[in-house]
This record gives C-alpha cells, structure tokens and sequence, in this order.
C-alpha cells in the first residue's frame, strides 16, 4: 500500500470549520484524481499528505501512512528526508514556483545534492540528464538560464525535472496545468503520464477539471466542503448531484448545447449534509 | 559533459546591463560618478595633494583661496584642499567600514526574524526596537565618550546605531518572500530551513537593503561629520571634514572659506550618496521604474 489515509481532519487556527473533513483514501498504484471546486479542501488534502501545512493548521488522523511508516509522528528531519525523496509535489503555477534567483540548472540539480549526495558536477549531469527526460531541446541553453527567461510550459516541466529526479513512489500533482496555456496542457500531462508510468511511480492528481482527470486516472475521487463525497471509477456511475452538477458544468463534445448549466448549489448541499 | 563555471559571463552581462540602466538616470550617474571620484581621491590621496596635510606654516595662516592655495588655508597655514583630499579618506573609511559591519547584521538579524517568526521573531524585534528607540547620535556622543575619542569608536558606535533600520528592513522583506510558492516548493523537495533561509530568502532580500545601504551612507557621513565637530571622532592633526568646520566656525565672518570648504565637501558626498541610492532602488526595484 502506497498510501493509507484513515479519517483525516484538518482545521485552520481556532476555527471549528474543517478545510477536510474526515477523509478516506487508499492508494495501492496507479493515478487517482482528486476532483472539487476550489475550496473544497483538494489541495489542503495534498499538502497535508507532505506535511506542509502551515503550523496554524491542525491535522488529525486514525492513520496517514505512506509505504507503511506512520506520516503523523514522523520527525521533521525523517519527514525532510522523504520530501522530494520518496514523495513529490508539483505546484500549480512555475512562475511562482521556481527560485527567480537560481539557474535553471543548478535548481534542478537541488534535489540530487540533497537526496542522492552527489557532487555539484555529478548533480548538474543528473540535472542535465533529468532535463533532457522532460523533453527539453536545448538542455545545455536552459540550464543556464533564469525562471524569467523560459516559458511557462517549460517551466512546468522544469519544475516536473526537479521533483521527479530522486524518482519518488508517490508523486502529487496539485492543477499541474492549471496555469498554463491549453496547447500545452495536454503535452505536460502525457510527459507526466510517462515519467510515472516509468518508474513504477503512483500519481495522485489534484484538479477542478472533472473530464481531464477522468480521462486520465484510473478512480477519482469527488470533494466538496472537505468532505469525500464519491469515489468513481467512471464518470458515467456519477450518482451524487454535486458530481452531476460537475459534470454538467463542462462543455461535452458530445453532447454539445447552448449554454451549459451553473450547478444549482441547494440541491447538492442538501445531499452532502 | 564538461562543468564549465557559468557564472562569469553571466554576472558581466548583468553588470554591464547595470551600467546601462544607470546610464539612464542622469541623476544618479552624477551621483556615481561623484562617489566614484571620492574613493579614488581617497585611495590616491598622497598623489593628488598639492600639500601634505599636516605641514604648517604659520605665515600662510588663513590665507584666501589663490593660485597656489586653491581652496585658501586655515589658522595653522594648511592648504585646505589638500585637508579636504585626505579628509576623504577618512570619511570613506568610517564610510565603508559602518557599511561593512552594519549591512551583513542587520539582514542576518532581519532575515532571520521574519523567516523564522514567532518567538525569534518576538526577541529579535523587540531587541531592534530597543535600539532603535536611542537617538543615533546621543548614543554615540556617550559611547565615544566613554570609550575615548577616535576613528574607531566613531565607527563602532555609528554602527551600533544604525543597523536597527537593516533589520526591519531585511525582516519585512523576508516576511513576503517566506511565503512564496518557490520556498515551499524548495521545501517540498526537501531543503532544510538553513538551506532556504540563505539560498531562498536571504538574496531576494539583498537588493532593498543595498538600496537602503546606500542611503545610509549619506546619514554616516553627517554623523561622522557632527561627531569630528564635537570633537569625538578623528582627532586631529587627521584632517576630518567635521572637525574642520568646527575650527573654522571661529573666522566664519572673515574667513568664510576655511568652514566652508569642508561644509561644501561633506554636502557633496552626502547628496551624491543620496542620489545614487535612489537611483539604485529605481533599477534594482522594478516596481519603482519611471516611464
């Protein structure tokens, strides 16, 4: 089992609302989608699987265990050791995401220092050789290059090389592709498809969009107001109307219309509640 | 793959880009220029002088700016130019040598604080406010009488003053940039805080407190320059700017130019440090460029 998670909760500060509530999910290989609208607690979900919740934040759990070793009572330094590590998490948008002060390459090469204890000449080789994994034509112009300078698919991709370098078992995905241009999202999902798919990794991927992670994971699951509220293997078994009204809110090739429906939100509060 | 060093070409690049910018402010080109002419002044003060420094000669007492004493001469027959030219070097050492002491404090004391937060922060700030809430020049009235007049505790003790701004500085500016996307990303492959702190944080916070540092610069010099007139900071025969207006104040109405010339200097210096200080926030900070 790659991931257990049983009955996770966190909450903000002294609040009594909870960004996530109660969580189930079981992870054995594979991809897994996390669908929701914003807010409902999908990335909250991502980043306290990693441990990165700020310190305001307080995560409770029956059990959150990653390859069997308990992620809770971890110690920072054994938790440090596995980020970037054992697991990784790609961040939404590279232009923020990315060191604007580090070359490319040298920021690439971060990880191998830190995880593998190269060198700096081996870590820039492994940089070198993971950029070129990611597809990147010019590797030897680009590492040289600052964040400003490259584009924003690239810059996805760049961010993908750091992450995947140490070859992680569990690689989070939170809107990989959110911000970048629609000609290219489909390309840095396919090159993220492969690089998983090629080191025995599993992909857990965190976005709003219901048909692309239909499209491309294996079960998905459907958050609203941090609670799990469906587990689907395909979308046409969608039973809930929070899901329904998901589905319905993107256009369909196939069942094109005139004006797609805005999800009348009383009628699935009422069946989360 | 070779490994061949890539930062040399690079960092030339950017100096030379650098050079362009301020090729760009009139302004504050005159002001480098200006600072840029004081150091060397300072550095070859022995072969620029018409006259060494300290050498009297009682018939030539104040005598009025001439061919052979251009900027005239004070009570003791010194050639006031030459005293400027050597008064440089002085100012630039008390100058440079606060700069050196106070810049790397006060960002690591700031950067430290915001990155961290809570009760470093708490301690930190609070020790920064205590120290800031002492007027800068009283301070050093009482720390350079306590520990005897001279360059060097004028230097100390101007620092111990003025490193309070750098902090605050330095910490708001790592409050913003602790919380950006690419520090929890460093952190998500699994940088250790010392890590982020100094190859994160640390040099996005660099260019406002070299901005801020350079505007200090101005501030040193006149505190150096009240310190030399109440006669706490370079003692002499050392010619200091300060100290010369002090002695010059008793011939003002009759020999003006023996404190003004000193006057005239300390505000040049102080102006051009002012002016090329904004200059650098206006290309190092791309928020404040004008159209």
């Amino acid at each position: 089992m790659i991931l257990d998670i049983k009955n996770l909760s966190v909450a903000f500060g002294r609040g009594a609302l909870r960004a996530v509530d109660s969580v189930d999910l079981q992870m054995q290989g594979g991809k897994i989608g996390i669908v929701g609208e914003s807010g409902s607690g999908k990335s909250t979900l991502g980043r306290a699987i990693m441990r990165l919740l700020p310190p305001t934040a307080r995560v409770t759990a029956d059990r959150m265990a990653f390859e069997g070793r308990e992620l809770l009572t971890l110690p920072e330094r054994e938790m440090r050791a596995m980020r970037g590590n054992r697991m990784a998490l790609i961040m939404q948008d590279p232009r923020y995401s990315l060191n604007p002060v580090l070359p490319i390459g040298r920021q690439v090469a971060e990880t191998a220092i830190l995880h593998k204890g190269l060198g700096k000449a081996e870590a820039r080789d492994a940089a070198a050789a993971m950029l070129e994994r990611v597809r990147i034509r010019d590797v030897a112009r680009v590492m040289k290059a600052y964040p400003h300078q490259i584009s924003g698919g690239m810059g996805q991709r760049v961010m993908i090389a750091a992450m995947l370098l140490a070859r992680p078992k569990l690689v989070i995905a939170d809107e990989p592709t959110s911000a970048l241009d629609v000609s290219v999202r489909g390309e840095v999902l396919e090159l993220l498809e492969d690089l998983v798919v090629a080191d025995g990794a599993s992909l857990l991927l965190i976005s709003h969009d219901i048909r692309m992670v239909a499209a491309f994971c294996d079960r998905m699951v459907i958050m609203f107001k941090g609670r799990v509220v469906e587990t689907l293997d395909r979308l046409e078994d969608a039973e809930h109307p929070y899901t329904r009204a998901l589905i319905a809110a993107m256009p369909d090739a196939r069942h094109p219309m005139h004006r797609l429906r805005v999800p009348d939100r009383s009628t699935f509060e009422e069946a989360t509640r | 793959m070779t490994t061949i060093p890539m930062t040399p070409p690079a960092r030339k690049g950017a100096f030379r880009r650098f050079l362009t910018d301020l090729a760009r402010e009139p302004l504050g080109l005159a002001g480098a220029i200006v600072v840029a002419a004081l150091v060397l002044i300072a550095l070859f003060a022995p072969l620029l002088a018409p006259y060494p420094p300290a050498e009297q000669s009682l018939t030539d007492a104040l005598l009025a700016p001439s061919a052979a004493h251009w900027l005239g001469t004070d009570e003791y027959g010194r050639d006031i130019l030459s005293r400027l030219i050597w008064g440089a070097r002085v100012t630039m050492r008390t100058v440079l040598s606060v700069t050196a002491i106070v810049g790397p404090i006060g960002l690591l004391i700031g950067v430290t604080a915001g990155f961290f937060g809570g009760r470093i922060d708490a301690v930190l700030m609070r020790a920064t406010d205590v120290v800031l809430s002492f007027p800068s020049l009283v301070l050093a009235l009482a720390f350079a009488a306590a520990m005897g007049a001279g360059l060097g505790t004028a230097i100390i003790a101007i620092s111990l003053t003025a490193w309070p701004p750098i902090a605050r500085l330095a910490r708001a500016e790592a409050l913003v940039v602790r919380n950006a996307d690419y520090v929890s990303a460093a952190r998500v492959y699994g940088a250790s805080k010392w890590r982020l702190l100094f190859l994160y944080v640390t040099p996005m916070c660099l260019p406002s407190v070299v901005v801020r540092l350079t505007l200090n610069m101005a501030v040193i010099t006149l505190t150096a320059a009240s310190l030399g007139f109440l006669g706490l900071g370079a003692q002499p025969p050392l010619p200091e700017w300060g100290a010369m207006i002090s002695a010059g104040r008793k011939f003002m109405l009759d020999q003006w130019w023996v404190a003004l010339m000193p006057g005239v200097a300390i505000l040049i210096t102080s102006l051009a440090f002012n002016v090329l200080g904004d200059a650098l926030r206006d290309i190092l900070d791309p928020r404040h460029t004008r159209d």
